[in-house]
């Protein structure tokens, strides 16, 4: 009896303490070092040349040398070391993982993903000046996402990088807080004021048809309030929150999650080819993607892989989705009260408590972040887009003659008086002269008035007086990659057993709900959302 | 089905959820905010 207790703690014992003795971490760590030192010396250069990425070398010999050190140290730690359930067994467990998805994203962006687009450039253009894998989004966003999906569903996730998969959430949510350094006030008005319109629109429109038509269809109450609040407001968090106020029970639960899993990553893969076909500009599918998708994670997903090279589909998107996720309390307080109203047995709800608990702090950390920006310290102040504006530029910058002939003959075509003056004054001066001049001449551009020519040339002028500060560069930097690593990591959660668990009437009413949402979403952007915003 | 995973998410992960390794959404927020300003304070004071 003795003996069997004390083997039973053993077990017990055994299951609190979350590092694996194993090599993986070591071994994935040398890999790593070994890329850097293959890239920072040149013994790659023509494999560099023939994916064209050269653009990647930089990453490729500062990330792998801090990764791949972190690594080789905690890899010899988890192998060599004694483990003791505690926080440092916890927490240092996590690093496999972590460097497990950091290895597979550096892999498909770095070698998998060019790899894909020079074997699709052989092919020819298929649609336009498009090629296959443009047109299908296959780039390292959309291949990361669909390893991961892989890994869990037909080879399993290693048991030492279960626990480290568990921190792509967290990267996406970081991700978030440091997109605040990237806007300037006037985006955040034009592009905040654009998403409570539309948010506020079809979050309560998509939470009211989901009540109405569950009570049509005789589904319980509960139902109707938890798939109500994953289709209206932001997927599965929302679905979590809801739940216990109107007492979900754990089917109802399964089956929200299952339709929203089944139709998010549905249109995580659909929207960005949807998004090329009808060549949408990036300010008119992050406005589509942040209102149609349902979890905040897909809208990232489908806005990366739509612009895998560039940050502003994601930054549009994300501004809809922090908007919507905002609505969150108020869905809540909505769901709480309507419950209560309908229901003899349902709890006392205190509605206070419930925004207070409900509220996502991290949307606090952005606005914190476009504080901290707005003053200035990491660029200055009058950035749009990351770029600042500076028309000190050196005399090989200039409009060169051909140049301004081929814009003085296009002259006539401008109507609107503001742009008529924007360009003299460009064509006078040889270069922009101003930043509300710079606006105005992108606007020209967008609204696609001259010949392609023209707008060449209105390009470069605008790239030779914008400048992205060194230290926005890096927070570009670090937000691809947290994103990266949240949606690689994200794959991995995705597991074909979750959405199984959709069927059913809910499936019925999530379908044409999230249907009717998408494609409405998708007829407001095409008539009322420019690219000029 | 829910809570069959609910049991073996416990055996799995005696802290935190399947979806992180923080004790809830709220934790983890705080996480992201923390990570955030270092990264912040790191650009800043690196980054010339």
């Amino acid at each position: 009896m003795e003996i069997l207790n004390i083997i039973r703690k053993q077990e017990e014992n055994n299951s609190m303490v979350y590092t694996e003795k194993h090599p993986a971490l070591l071994i994935m760590g040398i890999i790593i070092v070994t890329l850097g030192i293959l890239a920072d010396f040149s013994l790659m250069d023509s494999v560099i040349s023939y994916l064209h990425i050269g653009k990647y070398l930089g990453e490729m010999t500062t990330l792998t040398y801090i990764f791949g050190s972190i690594a080789i140290l905690v890899g010899l730690w988890h192998w060599f070391g004694t483990h003791e359930e505690g926080n440092l067994d916890y927490y240092l467990s996590t690093v496999a993982g972590l460097i497990f998805i950091l290895l597979i994203a550096m892999l498909i962006r770095w070698f998998v993903a060019p790899y894909v687009a020079v074997l699709s450039k052989s092919l020819g253009p298929i649609m336009g000046a498009k090629y296959l894998h443009e047109v299908l989004g296959l780039n390292y966003i959309v291949l990361g996402i669909l390893t991961g999906i892989i890994v869990v569903n037909f080879l399993k996730v290693p048991t030492w990088a279960e626990n480290g998969v568990r921190l792509s959430r967290l990267g996406l949510k970081t991700g978030v807080v440091l997109l605040g350094t990237l806007y300037s006030l006037a985006e955040l008005k034009q592009l905040g004021s654009l998403s409570i319109l539309m948010v506020g629109f079809f979050v309560l429109g998509s939470v009211g048809l989901v009540l109405w038509m569950g009570a049509r269809s005789n589904i319980p109450s509960s139902m109707g309030g938890v798939l109500s609040a994953g289709m209206g407001v932001c997927g599965v968090s929302a679905t979590v929150a809801v739940a216990p106020v109107v007492q979900a029970k754990s089917v109802e639960i399964a089956y929200t999650i299952g339709t929203i899993l089944l139709w998010g990553v549905g249109c995580m893969f659909l929207f960005p080819i949807i998004g090329n076909m009808l060549n949408l500009g990036h300010v008119q599918f992050g406005a589509w993607a942040g209102t149609g998708i349902l979890n905040s994670a897909q809208v990232a997903g489908a806005a990366l892989a739509y612009q895998p090279d560039g940050i502003e589909t994601l930054k549009v998107a994300e501004i809809f989705n922090i908007t919507r996720v905002l609505i969150l309390p108020i869905i809540v307080i909505w769901l709480a009260v309507w419950y209560v109203k309908r229901e003899e047995n349902a709890p006392g709800v205190n509605l206070g408590r419930v925004a207070f608990e409900k509220f996502p702090i991290f949307v606090l950390g952005f606005l914190l972040m476009f504080a901290l920006s707005s003053t200035g310290i990491f660029s200055p102040a009058n950035h749009y887009k990351g770029k600042y504006f500076d028309n000190n530029i050196t005399a090989n910058k200039l409009l060169t003659e051909p140049a301004i002939t081929t814009l003085r003959n296009e002259q006539p075509k401008v109507q609107l008086e503001v742009q008529k003056t924007a360009l003299a004054r460009l064509l006078e001066h040889k270069k922009v002269m101003s930043i509300e001049d710079d606006n105005t001449l992108r606007g020209l551009v967008n609204a696609n008035i001259l010949s392609k020519e023209a707008n060449a040339i209105l390009k470069k002028a605008h790239k030779a007086v914008r400048h992205t500060a060194n230290k926005i560069k890096r927070f570009r930097q670090f937000i691809t990659w947290l994103f990266a690593f949240g949606l690689i990591g994200l794959g991995m959660q995705i597991t074909f057993a979750s959405m199984k668990q959709a069927g059913g009437q809910p499936l019925v009413i999530g379908g044409i709900v999230g249907t009717l949402k998408a494609v409405l979403s998708l007829v407001i952007v095409l008539l009322f959302v420019q690219e000029t915003i | 089905m829910i809570d069959k995973e609910k049991n073996t998410e416990k055996a799995r992960f005696l802290r935190g959820s399947t979806l992180t390794i923080f004790k809830s959404d709220r934790h983890e927020d705080w996480m992201a905010l923390v990570l955030s300003l270092l990264i912040a304070l790191g650009v800043y004071l690196l980054v010339p």
